[in-house]
């Protein structure tokens, strides 16, 4: 894309499931993103804090740390409230359990996988950095 | 008086009080005897019964109204025994049949609970998988992979309907279940009917372009009070059964307001349903099979689904007209904002907007 290069684009895929995890890590890379992965909510956690990515593609349901819990922990943490995260799963928004109204307010895009296609989520993620970074 | 009668009466006297004093002791120890001690071991046994001691009863009788009444209470007594016993019996029957409906209530709310985790794990995993086919499909057509030979195409457009269908298939069964577990979930607000399908005809725009039919709405000022991604999935539906089924003409969604109501009408000049075909329709995973040949294969449940949510959400949907070789309209109603139906809706499906989702 035109404004590739014009803004900083280091995303985080935290999702459990392998063949998907290839999936989006490949089309955000032809995308010109930086990409780096996690296979679960702690290690992306970690991730998170550590690497400061840009953006977060979190899953929601993963072994040991779900994505809800890792959302919370994500938004609760100075060093991590900032970064904006979206969720890609294939659980409708109202079956998600434990995803309160307020923790819904703290996501950027509500994904469902069998929607929208990898295209759609890579299109989603530049507009909204550059529409941040144009803030 | 002269001492001869003071001597007569003081005689008197004292015959007298000869004579009646032993017969009032007598008469008193009579008394004693045969009716105040009687009494007094009545009174002391029915005092015992009183406080419970139904064991107890009154062992010496006599062949008098007394013992008759003696035994007349032991009879009393007994009898009371029995029912007690009887009452307690049926007492303890009751206590463990409350007992075993409670286990058999707990054991079948687990249950539940099992199925409703295995129907979600499961929706779970198999979306997961053909979650990927899908995206890799749509990333071959994008030329990620390289160039896409034109041989490939076509079969990799079927793998991809396939695939479509399976999703639509997993996610219609899903809803099904939940809809006969009564676990519907509803995030209501005020929301225009018109954005909302906007949205929808925006997406399905590809698909009649494709087809060469027309696809046109009305603009809709009206808010209604719904769970938009309901109401868009009913709308959905309606429309794509109607691209379905339609090859060359028109389809146009249009609004008509009646009482608390906003009627959405999705009319098309398509195939046309008979009139025994209509009711059938409604049912789960019907499809019109005469009328299928060559076309593509839905899941039979869409309109089972969308007059559930319709309905849950206050309204109805129904066909309005049909007429076979020239078309049909189906109509959804849904409750519009700030009226009496609306509230009524917000009340029984217990406001979901602020709470827990």
């Amino acid at each position: 894309m035109c404004y590739s290069e014009n803004i900083d684009m280091r995303v985080l895929i935290v999702e459990d499931d392998p063949i998907l995890l290839k999936m989006y890590r490949e089309k955000f890379e032809k995308s010109d993103f930086d990409v780096d992965t996690a296979v679960e909510g702690e290690a992306g956690l970690f991730k998170a804090i550590n690497d400061q990515p840009d953006f977060i593609v979190l899953d929601l349901m993963m072994p040991k740390m779900d994505g809800v819990q890792a959302l919370k922990k994500l938004k609760e943490d100075v060093r991590t409230k900032n970064i904006p995260v979206a969720i890609l799963t294939v659980i409708p928004q109202d079956q998600a359990s434990g995803l309160t109204k307020e923790l819904s307010d703290q996501i950027v895009y509500y994904w469902m996988k069998d929607v929208v296609k990898p295209s759609g989520v890579v299109e989603d993620t530049k507009k909204y950095l550059l529409d941040t970074k144009n803030d | 008086m002269t001492s001869l009668v003071k001597f007569t009466i003081i005689k008197l006297i004292i015959i007298t009080i000869l004579i009646v004093t032993p017969i009032t002791l007598l008469i008193w120890f009579l008394l004693r005897v045969y009716v105040v001690k009687p009494i007094e071991y009545f009174n002391k046994i029915t005092k015992i019964i009183a406080t419970g001691n139904l064991g107890r009863k009154i062992e010496y009788l006599s062949n008098d109204e007394l013992g008759e009444l003696g035994q007349n209470i032991n009879t009393m007594v007994k009898n009371l025994s029995t029912a007690f016993q009887s009452m307690a019996t049926s007492l303890r029957s009751e206590k463990i049949k409350e007992k075993e409906l409670q286990n058999a209530n707990e054991k079948l709310k687990e249950l539940d609970k099992v199925k409703d985790e295995f129907v979600s794990i499961a929706s779970h995993e198999l979306r997961t998988p053909m979650t990927a086919v899908k995206g890799l499909i749509s990333m071959i057509f994008e030329g990620d992979f390289g160039s896409l030979s034109e041989e490939l195409k076509d079969p990799l457009s079927d793998i991809a309907v396939s695939t479509d269908r399976l999703i639509q298939l997993v996610n219609d069964m899903l809803d099904t279940s939940r809809i006969e577990a009564g676990r519907l979930k509803f995030l209501l607000g005020d929301f225009s009917a018109g954005d909302l399908a906007s949205e929808i005809l925006s997406l399905l725009k590809p698909l009649t372009d494709e087809k060469g039919i027309v696809l046109e709405t009305q603009p809709a000022a009206e808010k209604i009070y719904t769970d938009p991604n309901k109401f868009k999935q009913i709308l959905s539906n309606l429309i794509g059964n109607s691209i379905k089924f339609t090859d060359s003409g028109r389809i146009s969604v249009s609004f008509r307001v009646n009482g608390e109501y906003l009627c959405v009408c999705i009319s098309d000049t398509g195939l046309g349903i008979s009139r025994e075909d209509r009711e059938k329709l409604f049912g789960k995973f019907t499809q019109i099979s005469t009328t299928q040949t060559g076309r593509p294969k839905g899941t039979g449940l869409g309109l089972y689904i969308s007059r559930e949510f319709a309905r849950k959400l206050g309204g109805d949907l129904w066909i309005e007209s049909s007429e076979i070789g020239k078309g049909s309209t189906f109509v959804f109603s849904s409750t519009r904002s700030g009226t009496a139906a609306a509230k009524k809706v917000g009340e029984s499906l217990q406001m979901f907007v602020d709470m827990e989702i």
